[in-house]
């Protein structure tokens, strides 16, 4: 009994040596990545946040044309198709976000609550048309750091969110 | 930023170039606006004058741009060929739209540069056109300027 001990330890001495002496050439190969293996998981990139941004914009968006359009439903005829175009604009946007598996992505924050009702349908319109500008002019602030086609995607809402603007501007002029 | 490895050499030769196609379609813009002008009347024609004033000006600024970056803008053609005959008020606003859709376009292409005041220029250009087309079609648009095939379908 004594011996077989002295045996299997003799036996996983050479095991360990052996395998040691294997592992030497990887471990040397290895060891100038061991820092990065000890590194938390890399985040979102520059371009994921901001597509991440964009996508909580219109959905935002989104919001305030809905509670606009529960406000006031006699303006829901006109608004539908701005609408509409902003939940393509949406589906579009949501398509291009791929989250890599090894990065964990905070839950997008959910948009923040639609604007007070306005007093009335033609303070509505004014609302929106506001709320366009402001979107159209922060697709421009997305340009400088997205790759080219998400950039061009950016600048293509962004002019679709400027001819809505002054699309609501005329109907608010023709609802006063 | 990627932009930053490629050689200037390369990086200005595709800023010409995107330069150019806008050059051409806003040259294209005024051959067809003076065609629209002549089937409109009252405030239409007073809209097409003033868009055909602002499209001279935006070819002379890219023309500009073009000669800064050191190369010779492409002389317009003589003439233009519409899409269609352009024998009536209707078929000039349906070839207005047409151009400013053609410039939105071509704008479009600015946007995928590495230059960053170009590509903001390019953007901004955009909305300035896509509003035209805009006013003239009568209805507006989710994805100016880009093609079907830039858009996921199912997305």
């Amino acid at each position: 009994m004594r011996e077989r001990l002295a045996a299997t330890r003799a036996l996983s001495r050479r095991r360990v040596l052996a395998v040691s002496t294997m592992m030497l050439p990887l471990a040397a190969t290895a060891s100038c990545s061991v820092p990065d293996l000890l590194r938390p998981p890399p985040g979102l990139s520059a371009s994921v946040r901001t597509l991440r941004a964009s996508v909580t914009a219109e959905q935002a968006l989104i919001g305030t044309y809905q509670h606009v359009i529960a406000a006031y439903p006699a303006l829901a005829a006109m608004l539908r198709p701005f609408l509409a175009q902003h939940e393509d604009h949406l589906a579009q946007l949501k398509s291009r976000l791929i989250i890599p598996p090894h990065v964990t992505a905070p839950p997008l924050p959910a948009p923040s609550a639609a604007a007070a009702p306005a007093g009335s349908a033609r303070a509505a319109l004014s609302l929106l048309e506001r709320a366009e500008r402001a979107a159209a002019a922060s697709q421009l602030e997305r340009l400088s750091t997205a790759p080219p086609a998400q950039a061009q995607l950016y600048a293509s809402i962004a002019a679709s969110e400027a001819t809505h603007a002054v699309a609501l501007a005329a109907l608010s002029q023709k609802a006063g | 930023m990627p932009g930053d490895a490629r050689p200037a050499a390369a990086a200005s030769s595709a800023d010409v170039a995107a330069l150019q196609g806008v050059l051409a379609a806003e040259n294209a813009a005024v051959y067809g606006y003076g065609l629209a002008g002549a089937q409109l009347s009252g405030g239409q024609l007073s809209v097409a004058q003033q868009d055909w004033t602002l499209h001279r000006a935006a070819s002379a600024t890219i023309s500009a741009m073009i000669t800064q970056r050191g190369a010779a803008p492409a002389a317009a053609p003589v003439a233009y060929r519409p899409p269609f005959r352009v024998n009536s008020a209707a078929a000039a606003v349906a070839l207005t739209a047409i151009l400013e859709d053609g410039l939105v376009t071509a704008y479009l292409g600015l946007v995928a540069l590495d230059d960053r005041s170009l590509r903001t220029f390019g953007a901004q250009q955009m909305q300035a056109a896509a509003i035209r087309a805009a006013g003239w079609r009568g209805s507006t648009m989710a994805f100016p300027g880009l093609p079907a095939s830039a858009l996921r379908s199912g997305g």
